[in-house]
Parts: C-alpha cells; sequence; structure tokens
C-alpha cells in the first residue's frame, strides 16, 4: 500500500483532460501538466477517498501487479509532494 | 480597447448579464466626472481612439450627453452599447452627432419577445440612426432565431454586419450561459443563418469565444472571413467599472483589478493581465482540447472564463 493519510494542498486546483491533468497552484501560481499514466494515479486519489477502492482501481487502470502500482504510486506522491501539491499529514 | 461602465443602472433584466456580479457588488451607481475625466486621459495616454461606452444601460446615465460631449470635444469617437431603451432627449442628442463619429452596437429584442415596449423603442432608434447602428445578438440558449436581425438590416438600412455574442459564465456562475456542449449546435444555426445572411451581403462579427470546432467542417468556406476571428478571441478586454477599477473583462470580474490612476497606459494594463491569466492557459473549454492540432496555435481554447471553470479545488473530494 503507498503512503497513507495523503493530503492534497487546498491551493491546488486541477481540470481532468484527454491528454492529462492540468494542475495549478494558487498559493505561488504555478501550473503544468500531468501526463498519463500519472494523469491516472492523481485523478484516482484527488477523487477517491477510500485507499481500497484506489489502489484495485488503479491496480486495472495501470495493468500492473499490486506491487508495482504501489510503487508507482509511491513515486507519484513523492514527486507530487516536492511539487507542494500533496502534502503529508503527520 | 478599453469599455467604459458609466453607469450600473440597467432598465432591462436579461438573464445572461455579464455585468450581474459587479451590479450587485457596486449597486445602482454612476461613475462620478472625476473619474470618467480620468478614464479619457487613460486612453489618451494609451493612443487609443474611441470610447466604447457601455453599463448597465449608460444612456441612463443623468450626465450621458454631456459625457459623450466630452469625449467628442477631445477628438475621440464613440461606440456606444446599447439597449436602445433611452430617452428622448438622449435620442435627439444622438441624432444631432456626425454620422462618422458615432457607431452604436444594439442589442436587440427578438420580435417574438413579450416586451412590445421595448420593440417599438428599438424601431424607433432604428429609424432614426440606421446607418450608424450594428445589430448584435447574445447567445444564451440553442433556440434562438437570427432571421429577424436580417429583416432589421434591411428594412432600417443598418449596417451590414451583425455582432453575434455567447453568453459566458461570470465567476459567481449566476448568470445564464451558454454551456460549450450547446456550440455545435449553435455552430450549425450561424453556418445555415450565414447562408441567409450572405445572400444581403451581410457579415458576422463573432464576439470572443467562438471555437472554431464549433462549426461544421462543410461550411467552413462559407465562414472563412469570420472564422479567421475565430478561436483567437480570448484576451483581456480591459473594462472600466464606474469605481475605477479595471478588470480584465465581465465574467472574470474577481480575478484581477487595478485601481485607475495617472500613470496607467494600456499596454502595461493588457501585460499584466495577460500574465495572471496565463495560470490558466494549459486548457481548453473541451477536455479533448489540448489533444486538438488547433490548440495553442490557430485556437487559444475558448473563453477563458469557461476554461477556469473547468477547474475543481483538490479539496472538493476531501
Amino acid at each position: 500500500m503507498w503512503k497513507r493519510d495523503i493530503k492534497f494542498n487546498n491551493n491546488v486546483f486541477y481540470a481532468i483532460d484527454t491528454r492529462g491533468v492540468a494542475i495549478i497552484n494558487k498559493e505561488d501560481s504555478s501550473h503544468f501538466f500531468i501526463s498519463y499514466p500519472e494523469a491516472a494515479v492523481f485523478s484516482v486519489l484527488v477523487e477517491n477517498n477510500d485507499l481500497k477502492k484506489s489502489e484495485e482501481m488503479l491496480q486495472a487502470v495501470l495493468d500492473r501487479s499490486r506491487s508495482e502500482t504501489n510503487r508507482f504510486v509511491n513515486r507519484c506522491i513523492e514527486k507530487w509532494e516536492d511539487q507542494d501539491i500533496i502534502r503529508q499529514d503527520g | 480597447m478599453a469599455n467604459l461602465s458609466i453607469t450600473t443602472v440597467c432598465n432591462k433584466r436579461c438573464v445572461y448579464c455579464f455585468a450581474y456580479d459587479t451590479r450587485i457588488e457596486l449597486g445602482k451607481t454612476c461613475i462620478d466626472n472625476e473619474t470618467y475625466g480620468k478614464a479619457l486621459d487613460y486612453l489618451e495616454r494609451s493612443g487609443l481612439k474611441k470610447v466604447r461606452l457601455l453599463g448597465g444601460e449608460p444612456t441612463l446615465h443623468p450626465a450621458f450627453t454631456l459625457m459623450a460631449s466630452m469625449a467628442l470635444d477631445r477628438g475621440f469617437d464613440i461606440m456606444l452599447f446599447t439597449n436602445g431603451l433611452m430617452t428622448d432627449r438622449v435620442l435627439d442628442y444622438l441624432v444631432s452627432l456626425p454620422e462618422k463619429r458615432l457607431s452604436i452596437l444594439l442589442n436587440t429584442i427578438h420580435p417574438a419577445e413579450n416586451n412590445r415596449k421595448g420593440i417599438r423603442r428599438q424601431i424607433e432608434v432604428m429609424e432614426k440612426l440606421g446607418p450608424v447602428i450594428i445589430a448584435g445578438i447574445n447567445i444564451y440558449s440553442a433556440n434562438q432565431e437570427y432571421d429577424y436581425l436580417l429583416d432589421y438590416i434591411n428594412k432600417y438600412d443598418l449596417k451590414k454586419e451583425i455582432r453575434m455574442g455567447l453568453a459566458h459564465p461570470v465567476l459567481s456562475r449566476k448568470n445564464v450561459f451558454l454551456h460549450p456542449k450547446e456550440y455545435k449546435k449553435i455552430g450549425y444555426r450561424i453556418a445555415l443563418f450565414k447562408l441567409e445572411a450572405k445572400r444581403y451581403g451581410v457579415m458576422l462579427g463573432f464576439d470572443c469565444g467562438f471555437v472554431p470546432c464549433m462549426f461544421p467542417d462543410e461550411y467552413f468556406e462559407l465562414l472563412s472571413g469570420e472564422l479567421r476571428r475565430a478561436g483567437t478571441r480570448c484576451h483581456p478586454i480591459i473594462d472600466l467599472l464606474v469605481d475605477g477599477s479595471f478588470i480584465a473583462c465581465y465574467p472574470l470580474n474577481d480575478l484581477i483589478r487595478v485601481k485607475i490612476n495617472d500613470k496607467l497606459h494600456a499596454k502595461e494594463l493588457i501585460r499584466d493581465f495577460e500574465t495572471a491569466l496565463l495560470l490558466y492557459k494549459d486548457i481548453g473549454i473541451y477536455p479533448h482540447c489540448t489533444s486538438c492540432q488547433l490548440f495553442g496555435t490557430r485556437c487559444n481554447g475558448g473563453c477563458m472564463s469557461n476554461r477556469i471553470k473547468r477547474y475543481q479545488n483538490c479539496q472538493d473530494f476531501a
């Protein structure tokens, strides 16, 4: 399982597109685009509170094993923490 | 360009009114002489030759004729955005002006609307000012008809141009606006209308937010003149509110405001607004815009207000 208790920065807004997810951070006026497959991870995490359900969805969407999916998702989370999209709770 | 709103007072209540937010925020009020003078200074400083007066209904400003005369005396031409429901005094004043100094964009009432008094007044205005009038329509529903505009042009000798606007959402989303999912229907209707308009030599002028993909491919050549501008027209208009604040445009009235001062120049203002809007330029009005080869080149993705509306807060599902 990936890191629990991920909390999205409430200054961050997103729009889902066919090519990925557009992100804007109103706090520092930064903006960028997350392409697929990372965009799929973002979409699932931001719109689902149920971690188990999210895990199942992502496994299906990414078409990877459970462990590969978790590794991939954790890499995404770490990257988004660096970009201040996600703030890790405690 | 810059539109000067000289009053929030209006004698109509259009459901799509793009000034809805500012009308509620500022209440019923008019621009004062000092602010209006500063606005004319700003236009002069910026090398702009035309004063574009709007409201509310600008002719309802108690000093409308004085303000218009001030602008004319300073060498500006006037473009008046009006619903035509003006007093006889104002109508007589406008009739007295040289035709080459005045243009009127008339927000027309459909003949079938339940507003006989309003329609009658608009006809009176068209009868007296026909040659300086461009008929306009704001499209807020897929069911609107446009043929009556050609009747008006032919009957009252209006300019052979129709200004078509799409009703965009104001930030509060409290006005009636046209959702982009309706655009293709509208585009088809406009294309058929263009066939008729062409017979009379009437051009269609598209206001902001029209996008190339809303029009059927088979009519591209017919609409080639109009389509040159479609997809390109979403940039800061620079509207001045009655309280002396500049905004990018009415739908984005709350995004950024700059107070008028003695040094402001249109170039800097546009640059500052465009910088603030860069944040939202990664997407278009549709999820598939970023996959379109025209996006970012031939088409900027449509109305910025519609684009911003697509963004959701990450906390919405928390």
